[in-house]
């Protein structure tokens, strides 16, 4: 006989092993007694020991603290109603967070993805969000540090993100202010006067080219999807609408471009044009300004769940 | 010789409780070793002050309460000479004595809290003489008193100038600040008042996961937040209409929830989805013995529940199938009512571990 377990398994649970199946859990019903917390997570390698869970991991199911709320997902509103999120973002090795980007919070949804467009290059960045609930901000949730990393010269708005790929002509970059000189008939030498404007501006010009010609690895020229690309780069920059310019040097202004223009190569390659145009920085980067210029994206929401091993998969 | 005739310079409104100090010019050459300064009501033409101030300087203190309050003065001087003369009067001037106004900032409460990170501060003012309010003007200060922002200068919205408000926005959480009020009566008077405060507030907080990586293709940093809001709902609601918070639970210093037998808790949207495996830790205490005190289940009525049952010396999980009952046991320790313990459980391909851990 075995101590404690009895063929009925009534009370004392059963020797035979019936393991009955269980899916698709979504409710965790509490009754009569004190609780101080609960906590169920996916990672069945978590040890009995009775130490709390000190952080929101991302298999982590509930975690309800009673700390005078019944609060248990990764949001604790403390009974406020978390309207909107908001991004943060700061450069490694500083205190200064930016605003980068906000969005409505929907309960419904539980993944929040966002591309942050206007990253520059070299620079380490470190996120964070913050949930906002009626003007009240809440506490900030730090990412990692992340390398923002990238080659190549890109001409990027809230919807396209262009990269400049082939003989990329920078030309000159203008520093523009105003002054003026004047003459006074009465003393020997002028009087100047400076205005308070100071922009960059500059041309640029590349030869863009499209998939099929470069699939083609200089067998030839696809004519068609050469014009149609084309039509697209020159539409693009012909949108009257602010971009950001981003060089993998770590250039990263605010412009609007004007004047496209293309000039074709010399007679066999007549198919093959280059796109020139000219830039005018109009602003800092700052959130209220790409704010008014269209240039921040929504976030893009989806919902997460679990297989069968306890893994994340989003749909 | 032309006799040089003392100046009073200007008197603005004072509290004649607390008295004043009235300065005057002189420029002639003689020394002056009192001045006399006599004031008169303005409306009457009584006299009501008549004294020689011995002194040097050219001022005369006039002490507290030999004028009253609430009415027009006129004053005018002249300087006594060493030698028992007098010069000639000065100018007249004239002047209010008011009482000091009261103005009491009322969101401060008690303990010095403001309970929001945008406070629109509300000050009362009040004064006996019916005096109004002309200006006003908020200043905000750092805990060292260092002036942090003056918000501008604004006339009060009632015309009797009694509530004097400012929004002040994004305070810091658990900052000393001092807030001050400052104004301007319409007969001159300058008073101010300031407040030290503290904004607490509570706040939503995160507990997420936040996942960053850089699109060297695109040259982009994509960023990846799961955060999800879970609240706890009571199965039966006390009150019919009340849907959004339904949050009437006591709380054992805010760290224990007591839950009642008929108000049971319920946590929904897991959305384990098919994860069958996981792990649970169960923090309580004063569990009633053969009750079922813990329910994982599916949606209602979707599927099979696993039920915690507590006994006076285990815990037993149990789940039923078409009259099949699979149960599991836990270590055996006697746990009396109410000493708290932790339950363990981990899920492993449908089958259950138990472990209680007295704490």
């Amino acid at each position: 006989m075995i101590i404690s377990y009895n063929f009925f398994g009534f009370e004392e649970g059963a020797f035979f092993d019936t393991p009955i199946c269980t899916e698709m859990l979504d409710e965790f019903r509490m009754n009569k007694g004190t609780y101080d917390e609960v906590y169920v997570d996916l990672d069945t390698s978590i040890p009995s020991t009775t130490g709390k869970p000190l952080e929101w991991k991302i298999r982590t199911v509930l975690d309800a603290k009673f700390t005078g709320d019944l609060d248990a997902g990764s949001v604790g509103a403390n009974g406020f109603k978390v309207t909107h999120i908001q991004m943060y973002r700061s450069v490694e090795g500083s205190d200064k967070w930016d605003l980068t980007a906000q969005f409505e919070y929907e309960e419904e949804y539980n993944v929040y993805n966002y591309v942050d467009r206007y990253a520059q290059s070299g620079t380490t960045y470190r996120y964070a969000i913050v949930p906002v609930a009626n003007e009240v901000l809440g506490d900030m949730l730090m990412s990692d540090t992340v390398d923002a990393y990238y080659e190549g010269i890109y001409l990027t708005d809230r919807k396209e993100n262009r990269r400049l790929e082939f003989d990329i002509e920078l030309g000159e970059v203008a520093y523009n202010s105003a002054s003026s000189t004047n003459d006074p008939l009465n003393g020997q030498y002028p009087i100047i006067v400076f205005g308070n404007t100071n922009y960059r501006s500059g041309t640029l010009s590349t030869l863009p080219l499209s998939r099929s010609t470069v699939n083609m690895a200089g067998a030839g020229v696809d004519k068609m999807e050469e014009q149609i690309n084309r039509n697209k780069w020159i539409e693009f920059i012909n949108n009257r609408k602010a971009k950001v310019l981003r060089m993998d040097n770590g250039v990263l202004i605010l412009i609007v471009t004007q004047k496209p223009r293309i000039s074709h190569k010399e007679s066999g390659l007549r198919d093959l044009a280059s796109i020139g145009f000219d830039y005018v920085e109009i602003g800092d980067l700052t959130f209220d300004m790409m704010m008014r210029n269209d240039l921040i994206a929504p976030a893009d929401l989806s919902k997460f769940a679990f297989s069968d091993d306890g893994m994340v998969i989003s749909g | 010789m032309a006799e040089i005739q003392p100046m009073l310079t200007r008197i603005p409104p004072f509290d004649a409780t607390k008295g004043t100090s009235i300065y005057f010019v002189y420029t002639g050459s003689q020394q002056l070793v009192a001045s006399n300064l006599v004031i008169r009501e303005k409306l009457t033409g009584l006299i009501v002050y008549n004294f020689n101030f011995v002194g040097y300087e050219k001022v005369h203190h006039l002490p507290p309460s030999v004028i009253q309050n609430g009415k027009k003065f006129v004053a005018k001087l002249r300087v006594k000479f060493a030698d028992d003369t007098y010069s000639i009067y000065s100018n007249e001037v004239e002047f209010d004595a008011v009482k000091t106004p009261v103005l009491d900032i009322e969101n401060i409460d008690g303990q010095g809290y403001v309970y929001n990170s945008d406070v629109t501060f509300v000050t009362r003012y009040s004064q006996d003489d019916s005096e109004k309010v002309k200006t006003y003007r908020y200043h905000l200060y750092d805990e060292s008193e260092d002036l942090l922002q003056s918000f501008p200068i604004r006339i009060p919205m009632d015309l009797a100038g009694i509530i004097l408000t400012e929004t002040v926005p994004k305070l810091e959480k658990g900052k000393g600040y001092f807030i001050e009020c400052t104004i301007e009566t319409v007969k001159g008077f300058i008073w101010s008042q300031r407040e030290k405060f503290i904004p607490l507030y509570m706040v939503p907080s995160l507990n997420g996961v936040i996942q960053t990586r850089s699109d060297e293709e695109e040259g982009f940093v994509r960023i990846t937040a799961n955060i999800k809001q879970l609240l706890g709902t009571q199965v039966r609601a006390t009150d019919e209409s009340d849907t959004y918070i339904s949050d009437n639970y006591e709380y054992e210093n805010e760290e224990w929830v007591i839950v009642p037998s008929n108000n049971p808790i319920v946590f929904k949207g897991m959305s384990m989805n098919r994860a069958s495996d996981f792990v649970m830790k169960v923090w309580c205490k004063n569990v009633p013995i053969g009750t079922k005190f813990l329910e994982i289940s599916p949606k209602v009525g979707e599927g099979i529940p696993i039920e915690f049952w507590r006994h006076a010396d285990r815990i037993v999980a149990k789940k039923t199938l078409a009259g099949l009952t699979s149960s599991y046991v836990s270590n055996i320790v006697n746990v009396p009512l109410s000493s708290s313990f932790m339950l363990y459980a981990r899920v492993i391909e449908h089958r259950i571990e138990l472990e209680i851990k007295i704490l």
